[in-house]
């Protein structure tokens, strides 16, 4: 959520956002998308052939936007989601964008273990009258090379960071390497497991499943 | 060298082309949501050995009127470019076309999605231009409403031309373009297509459109009804190239084409007419309103002859041809409404795989075709048919190849790498 002013250039942006302009528009943005992802009802398609109703009227919503950026009538012409949405994930939030993110994110990540950073984006979830578990918390680690020698040393970070709340998870950044991968599915995780840090298997196929975010049942 | 053969496209239509196919009893009518469905029909469309996969595109819903749109299932889908990638990797061979609108993206966007399509298939990505004619997708973009005919062309030329240099520029360092609708900086942070470019269709067929594909395209798609539409249409475009420095060759001619086939001509005859029943009234006439691009044809007596129209500031291609077709045959508004409800305004044949084949060649080697897009009426029930009954039968005359020549597209429609 930071504007890059290179690729401005290639989208006929040349003089760029203004910060404002930018900040605005990714929560007009944001809030477009979300809304047309709630534009059909999970059950407004009825399939009846006899009948000749292919779904129900009045389980579908038009958006209707009228915004300072954007005007979008909708709906979408895409079914309602498997998982009830697509996740929504948010990096490299700034201090002025907290907000956004508590507002909106299913999923915040983070590039240190910070408590207080954690506990703020809960606390502004609730003023926001979101539940602190709407929105799941992962922050950004890079494994390292000492993975094969000492899983437990890493296994041992990931599980401080997890037990002092500073993060409910993590995301491995992987470099293209396939035996940083192997190392880290073959060696850290089976501790993590043993540990009874981690799932031994999915619940169910969802994204929303596996995080453990709302939607997926009750809507 | 071979005789000249024919291309052939399968055009994907979730639960098929015919406007009340998803009622008939052996169409898959959760086509719209089922991948396993897709996959499917990919893998039927390679195994006869069709050219291409080919989808169309409409960023939003088709119809506005939620009544009518209720009792079609035009109003959900996959997105084309995220379902063709996902075919990608259940497929080796066939090209995967998909229409995107010059209208409602970025050149530098659109280009690095189907160059990075192109790039995870191996060299088997197509884009099929369209400048987009509809109201109902203008709302979802601004509020000021659908841009004129000539308006949308002039934004189409630039932007065809602006994919084109990134597309070709992909391995150098400099490309940079400062044009009156858009800018770009970069060259695109991938390799050069593994096919040289991704293959450029066009559908679009008034003057300007005519016009733009001369310039730009490999491919053209286009609705025909006749023969001598289908052959005027064929000579005017072949014969804009030379101003242009190309080649005939260097454009396929692919128009679309709606069979229902069966074992014998009654069969097919009475396949026909069930999915003829299916079609209800009121859905009919909006679907002939929206060719027309006018509202209100309700109004008028659904027996009676079409009323006068003004010329359409959306698909001019259309009106004209819908407009022919009613003088020509005498037709009254529910007759007409059918006959375009069905194939959608594309050219429709009925019969046995020896008439198709007949019907096909015809136009094929009377200078009309270069090859066809095959619009089966419902999913997956007419495009086995016509892999099973109509291709056999056109490789035995030796108008479709038997097996795949090369591995990309480019390979497939027999087109020159650009430079
Ligand atoms: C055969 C054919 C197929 C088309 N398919 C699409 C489509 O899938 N999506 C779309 O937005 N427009 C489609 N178009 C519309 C054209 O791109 C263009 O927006 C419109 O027809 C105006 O161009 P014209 O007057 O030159 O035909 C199609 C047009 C033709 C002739």
């Amino acid at each position: 959520m930071v504007p890059d002013p290179r690729e401005a250039a290639n989208f006929s942006r040349p003089e760029g956002f203004s910060r404002g302009d930018f900040r605005r528009r990714a929560e007009e943005f944001i809030g477009i998308v979300q809304g047309l992802w709630r534009g059909w009802d999970a059950d407004a398609l009825l399939f009846d052939k006899r009948g000749g109703r292919f779904f129900d009227p009045k389980k579908m919503h038009l958006l209707d936007h009228k915004g300072e950026f954007f005007s979008v009538r909708g709906p979408l012409n895409v079914a309602r989601s498997p998982q009830d949405m697509p996740a929504l994930v948010i990096s490299g939030l700034s201090e002025p964008n907290m907000d956004i993110g508590a507002r909106v994110a299913d999923v915040i990540l983070l590039d240190e273990p910070s408590v207080a950073k954690a506990d703020d984006l809960k606390r502004r979830a609730l003023a926001f009258e979101r539940s602190p578990d709407a929105i799941t918390v992962l922050m950004n680690v890079a494994p390292g090379a000492e993975m094969a020698g000492r899983p437990g040393v890493i296994a041992d970070k990931l599980e401080e960071s997890f037990r002092s709340k500073s993060c409910d998870g993590f995301n491995i950044l992987m470099p293209p390497v396939l035996s940083v991968l192997d190392d880290f599915v073959d060696l850290v995780l089976p501790e993590l497991r043993r540990r009874g840090l981690v799932r031994q298997d999915y619940r169910n196929a969802t994204l929303r499943s596996h995080l453990g975010l709302a939607g997926e049942e009750g809507q | 060298m071979t005789a000249r053969q024919m291309k052939l496209g399968a055009f994907l239509w979730a639960t098929g082309h015919h406007i009340a196919a998803w009622r008939h009893r052996q169409a898959h009518a959760t086509a719209g949501v089922d991948i396993d469905h897709y996959i499917r029909l990919a893998r039927t469309a390679e195994a006869a050995k069709f050219d291409m996969l080919f989808c169309e595109d409409a960023a939003g819903v088709r119809e506005a009127n939620v009544n009518i749109a209720s009792q079609t299932s035009r109003s959900i889908g996959f997105e084309p470019i995220s379902l063709l990638a996902a075919l990608a990797v259940q497929t080796s061979h066939i090209g995967l076309v998909s229409t995107a609108s010059t209208s409602y993206n970025e050149p530098y966007g659109l280009a690095r999605t189907f160059l990075s399509l192109d790039h995870l298939s191996g060299g088997r990505a197509g884009w099929n231009l369209v400048t987009s004619a509809s109201h109902i997708e203008a709302a979802n973009f601004g509020s000021t409403g659908l841009r004129p005919h000539a308006d949308r062309y002039e934004r189409a030329r630039e932007f065809a031309a602006v994919v084109a240099g990134l597309w070709r520029g992909a391995e150098t360092s400099g490309f940079n373009h400062e044009g009156r609708s858009f800018s770009v900086r970069d060259p695109l942070d991938l390799p050069r297509s593994p096919q040289g470019a991704p293959v450029m269709v066009q559908a679009g067929a008034s003057d300007e459109g005519r016009d733009l594909a001369a310039r730009t395209a490999d491919v053209v798609f286009t609705a025909a009804q006749t023969f001598e539409e289908a052959k005027a249409f064929y000579d005017d475009l072949k014969g804009r190239l030379a101003a242009y420095g190309r080649e005939p060759d260097d454009i396929k001619i692919m128009p679309g084409v709606a069979p229902v086939v069966a074992e014998t001509e009654a069969e097919a005859q009475e396949k026909y007419e069930e999915l003829q029943e299916l079609i209800p009234d009121d859905v009919g006439v909006a679907l002939l309103s929206s060719y027309l691009s006018i509202s209100d044809l309700w109004r008028y007596p659904i027996d009676g002859p079409l009323p006068e129209l003004p010329p359409s500031e959306g698909m001019q291609s259309r009106q004209a041809l819908v407009i022919e077709q009613s003088r020509r045959d005498n037709l009254s508004i529910r007759q007409l409404a059918r006959h375009f409800a069905g194939a959608r305004g594309h050219w429709r044949v009925v019969g046995t795989p020896a008439q198709i084949a007949d019907e096909l060649e015809a136009r094929f080697e009377g200078g009309a075709a270069d090859g066809f897009n095959v619009m089966p009426s419902y999913f997956p029930g007419e495009l086995d048919a016509f892999a099973a009954l109509v291709v056999p039968e056109l490789q035995r005359r030796g108008l479709f190849r038997k097996d795949y020549e090369g591995t990309t597209l480019r390979d497939h429609l027999g087109l020159k790498r650009p430079i």
